[in-house]
């Protein structure tokens, strides 16, 4: 075992060099919002070019491009992968195409929803299908090949017409109960005349809604919810048809799924009361930051959730168990789904995969409790221009990770592809894990002896604001070396201590200066841990 | 906006107006006359040209008294050299009134020629030919081929009516603007008695208008759930075999409203952020004011239906919902003018009352004139079917049906003669 001090006995090295909001400065960073959200970073430079980078991530990974059935909108809201290894995806104008790979046909099996997002398949063969008015069974009762019945199984929640009320989900609990989550509208339009659900009489009124929107929009909140259980998420049990609202707080949840111990998790967009995206872990009950669903609470009272001092809506919330650093990690990630543990995917098993929108990027996924707090890590995982922008839904064939991507009209892509790993891993950080004096970092290979030097390690240290302001500046920055870094004896994991832990930051490890004993480069040299609870 | 809805006593105007199948004519006209709100719509804007149809084979004749009312067809040239629909079925002999309409943002003129099965081409070709012969650009090419056509071209904002009868041979005609350069890819196919493959087969149709955004590519019958305008954000196109269409409410569990023509045209929510309404292919012929059946003379509310989906089976789709405590099966099949409300109610053991509205013209085999609409009888209330007929087409529809049991106009200030039997109080 070999130890190495570093020649810097502080572990600061630089003092938030661009941090503009210097009074935003403070212990509890997450209730006092600096005055505006402007972006404080810009893009930092990719260590690798993009052809360097697609030459490397080709020495790992395959990516094949599937092309939509022809003749219809190839943007996949819902993708899944039957029982019998066929796919099923859902698409913008309705269509539930299933492809049948080995021959690769499409057949037409349902058509006519709106909006689908999310599809299951259920233990009799029949499809759940989340669409924007409705979560649908989809069964094929004649044995024509095509869906003849559209059940309806949950409609009890609300929709203002407004666009931004996309659906998701459904996601299966171990238990065998369903989750949804309802997205909260957006102040860029208004409500439809006619709503379906109650209308909230708290907070600006209705009539407010069909006058001057331009000027009225400024009251409403970035994001609304007037009618039941916008920004929820509900859990359905499909025996009973009994839908129960589950959680609250969310913006934008489009990803939903189930860690292999049967914790929910829910990704959720940057934007108002989110500083950059995040991933939450969920628990019944539970508030997780975007105010505008409390009022749908149960003995919420009158107040407007605007109204409600930052200082309350920071001690009622359960904070993201992940960041997704903005711009630097995902723009808008999407759905997680658990890598498989098979030799091909090697030691990537059992952790989470998640789609990004805006760049051609896929990220992995570590989450950890401590003291019955969540927290983790993402990574940089798969990115190569092959993928291109737009990953919006995953699900795995065998060791087939198929995607399917997405628009509407923020950047994306269309089609769907498959990712499959090719020879070896590569080197990469696989795991950060919290120690009591800072983080224990596992990698796929060992590492070279030479990593025990701190200099090779450099930790950017930051935080957002909580506030109703669109995303957040990374806050409160430090750029931070290890005092010290021991490698375990198989080489494969460093501990990496840390001259103090702050809670409620970001922990940006910038590790390009690594290499396996092998010799072999990192080929993601990024990971990020927010640290909830220290040990 | 919505549609102006009459929310007004509907029982109170039947006590005192005399109705009934038996309508004369003259009935009818009253009828017709007097509200038919969607209709408005559709009347002539000031600057439309009314052109005669220009065929030797298949003369229209003017408008008359007494003479067969053309079906509407709205047609519109837009930018990106299109026809608006690319496609649309009709029947062989069928009169039809084409409303031409120069909608083209990038304000180009263009016409409306119609042409024999498999001539767009040869057509387009003589246009090349004459324009590069000097003629003037919107010269008509004279050529067997061609049917019937807009008098000159349509300029931009500008519309025209053309009259026309559907040739009585089946088949693909095609229509085609020939202002030179545009009929390369400015044409569509009219499909006389002969099926409409999926649009993304059509190969009588430019490639590129499978972009458009008909819901379903002009297959029927098709369902699509979309944003509609007049309802609410939970609603299901519906285009039946034929051309008719409806609106389905799945918050109210009530067909809003139908119309005929084309179906709904989802473009505008599908390439944008999703914000927008469905544009309808025509104004709705009919707009339901209330759920029309009432159980145990109970009138229902918001909130007390449960829309629990559809199936496909046949080849209308049913829709199956809950409202109040009584279990229902509805489905919507097209009638010769109109619609077919047909419902089943499982375990049904007493009257139903059928409530109608004043936009329409209703009628029910099974039903018995009661105050505010039908009764059916408990015996019969298990399954029955209510006709829904637009007034304009009442007229034709009751000199060739023979009468139902029951039926009822929409309420006319002007009495008129009626042999039913007048309205029985239950």
């Amino acid at each position: 075992m070999q130890i190495r001090f570093s020649l810097y006995s502080a572990a600061v090295l630089t003092l938030a060099p661009i941090a503009l909001h210097a009074e935003a400065v403070s212990a509890a960073p997450a209730a006092k919002a600096p005055a505006t959200a402007a972006t404080s970073t810009t893009p930092e430079k990719p260590f690798y070019s993009a052809s360097e980078r697609d030459a490397q991530m080709g020495r790992f990974y395959k990516v094949t491009q599937v092309k939509a059935p022809a003749g219809i909108d190839s943007q996949v809201g819902a993708l899944s992968v039957l029982k019998d290894g066929r796919i099923v995806a859902a698409f913008h104008r309705g269509d539930v195409g299933i492809l049948n790979p080995e021959k690769e046909q499409w057949s037409i099996f349902a058509e006519g929803l709106h909006e689908p997002l999310g599809i299951l398949e259920e233990a009799d063969g029949s499809l759940l299908v989340m669409q924007r008015p409705e979560l649908t069974r989809l069964r094929d009762t004649t044995g024509s090949g095509k869906a003849d019945s559209y059940e309806s199984v949950l409609n009890d929640f609300g929709m203002t017409g407004n666009y931004h009320e996309f659906a998701f989900g459904p996601v299966r609990a171990p238990s065998g109960k369903l989750y949804v989550g309802l997205n909260l509208a957006s102040s860029g339009d208004t409500v439809h005349e006619e709503v379906r659900g109650k209308w909230l009489p708290i907070g600006l009124d209705r009539k407010e809604f069909y006058g001057d929107w331009k000027k009225a929009s400024k009251e409403a909140g970035r994001m609304y919810s007037r009618v039941p259980w916008r920004g929820w998420i509900l859990e359905l049990d499909p025996l009973t048809g009994k839908s129960t609202p589950f959680a609250s707080g969310f913006r934008s949840p489009d990803g939903l799924g189930f860690d292999a111990e049967g914790h929910l998790v829910v990704s959720d967009n940057q934007g108002d009361w989110r500083g950059s995206s995040e991933l939450h872990v969920v628990k019944k009950g539970g508030f997780y930051g975007h105010p505008a669903s409390l009022p749908w609470r149960e003995n919420w009272g009158k107040v407007a959730p605007l109204d409600v001092p930052i200082e309350t809506l920071d001690k009622l919330r359960t904070p993201a168990a992940v960041w997704f650093p903005h711009l630097s990690y995902a723009n808008s990630p999407t759905q997680m789904v658990l890598i498989p543990k098979t030799p091909a995917w090697g030691p990537y098993g059992g952790q989470f995969v998640i789609g990004e929108m805006n760049v051609p990027k896929l990220l992995r996924v570590t989450l950890e409790e401590v003291d019955g707090v969540w927290q983790g890590a993402c990574y940089p995982f798969v990115e190569t221009s092959q993928l291109q922008a737009g990953l919006h839904r995953l699900a795995f064939r065998g060791d087939q990770l198929w995607f399917g991507r997405t628009h509407l009209t923020w950047a994306g892509g269309e089609n769907l592809g498959v990712v499959e790993p090719v020879g070896p891993a590569p080197m990469d950080a696989l795991a950060i894990n919290l120690t009591k004096t800072g983080f224990k970092v596992r990698f796929t290979r060992p590492l070279d002896s030479s990593s025990v030097d701190p200099t090779l390690w450099k930790i950017r240290r930051y935080t957002y604001a909580y506030h109703k302001e669109y995303g957040s500046p990374e806050l409160e920055q430090e750029i931070l070396a290890p005092t010290a870094v021991v490698l375990s004896e198989d080489g494969f994991t460093a501990d990496v201590t840390l001259a103090e832990l702050h809670e409620n930051f970001v922990y940006d490890f910038y590790l390009e200066k690594l290499r396996a004993a092998d010799g072999e480069k990192l080929l993601n040299v990024r990971a990020a841990y927010t640290l909830r609870r220290k040990r | 906006m919505p549609t102006p809805r009459v929310l007004g006593s509907i029982v109170g105007m039947f006590v005192a107006v005399p109705f009934g199948l038996a309508a004369a004519p003259d009935a009818g006209q009253a009828a017709s006359g007097q509200a038919a709100s969607g209709q408005a719509a559709s009347q002539p804007a000031s600057n439309e040209k009314v052109v005669e149809q220009k065929s030797a084979q298949s003369p229209a004749k003017s408008p008359s008294k007494g003479a067969p009312k053309p079906k509407n067809v709205s047609l519109r040239m837009a930018e990106g050299l299109r026809f608006d629909p690319p496609r649309f079925e009709t029947k062989p002999g069928e009169l039809l009134a084409f409303n031409l309409e120069n909608v083209d943002i990038s304000h180009q003129p263009h016409n409306f020629v119609i042409v024999q099965p498999g001539m767009v081409e040869e057509v387009v070709k003589l246009s090349m030919e004459m324009a590069a012969s000097g003629a003037s650009p919107g010269a008509l090419p004279k050529h067997p081929g061609i049917i019937a056509s807009s008098a000159d071209v349509i300029n931009p904002e500008s519309k025209a009516v053309l009259q026309f009868k559907v040739p009585e041979t089946p088949g693909v005609y095609g229509y085609v603007c020939t202002v030179p350069g545009h009929g390369v890819v400015m044409y569509g196919a009219m499909y006389v008695g002969v099926p409409m493959p999926l649009l993304s087969k059509d190969t009588n149709i430019p490639q590129v208008t499978l972009e458009k955004g008909l819901a379903g590519g002009g297959k029927r019958p098709f369902v699509q759930r979309l944003f509609m305008p007049n309802s609410g954000p939970a609603s299901i196109g519906v285009a039946l075999p034929g051309t008719q269409n409806y609106c389905f409410d799945s918050a109210e569990c009530r067909v809003r409203y139908a119309w005929s023509g084309l179906f709904m045209d989802g473009s505008q929510y599908w390439r944008g952020s999703g914000k927008e309404l469905a544009e309808l292919g025509d104004a709705p012929w009919w707009t339901s004011e209330a759920f029309p059946l009432r159980f145990k003379g109970r009138e229902l509310k918001a909130g007390d239906f449960k829309f629990l989906g559809y199936s496909l089976k046949g080849e209308f789709p049913e829709f199956h919902f809950k409202a109040g405590s009584q279990e229902v099966f509805e489905s919507v099949q097209p009638s010769e003018n109109g619609i077919v409300l047909k419902f089943r109610l499982p375990g049904i053991s007493s009257n139903v009352l059928v409530h109608v509205d004043s936009s329409a013209y209703w009628s029910s085999p099974e039903g018995v004139v009661a105050k505010g609409g039908f009764r059916i009888p408990a015996a019969k209330a298990g399954e029955f079917s209510v006709l829904i007929q637009p007034k304009e087409a009442f007229e034709t529809a009751a000199s060739k049906t023979s009468a139902p049991s029951a039926s009822r106009p929409a309420p006319s200030p002007s009495p008129s003669p009626s042999p039913s039997p007048s309205p029985s109080n239950p």
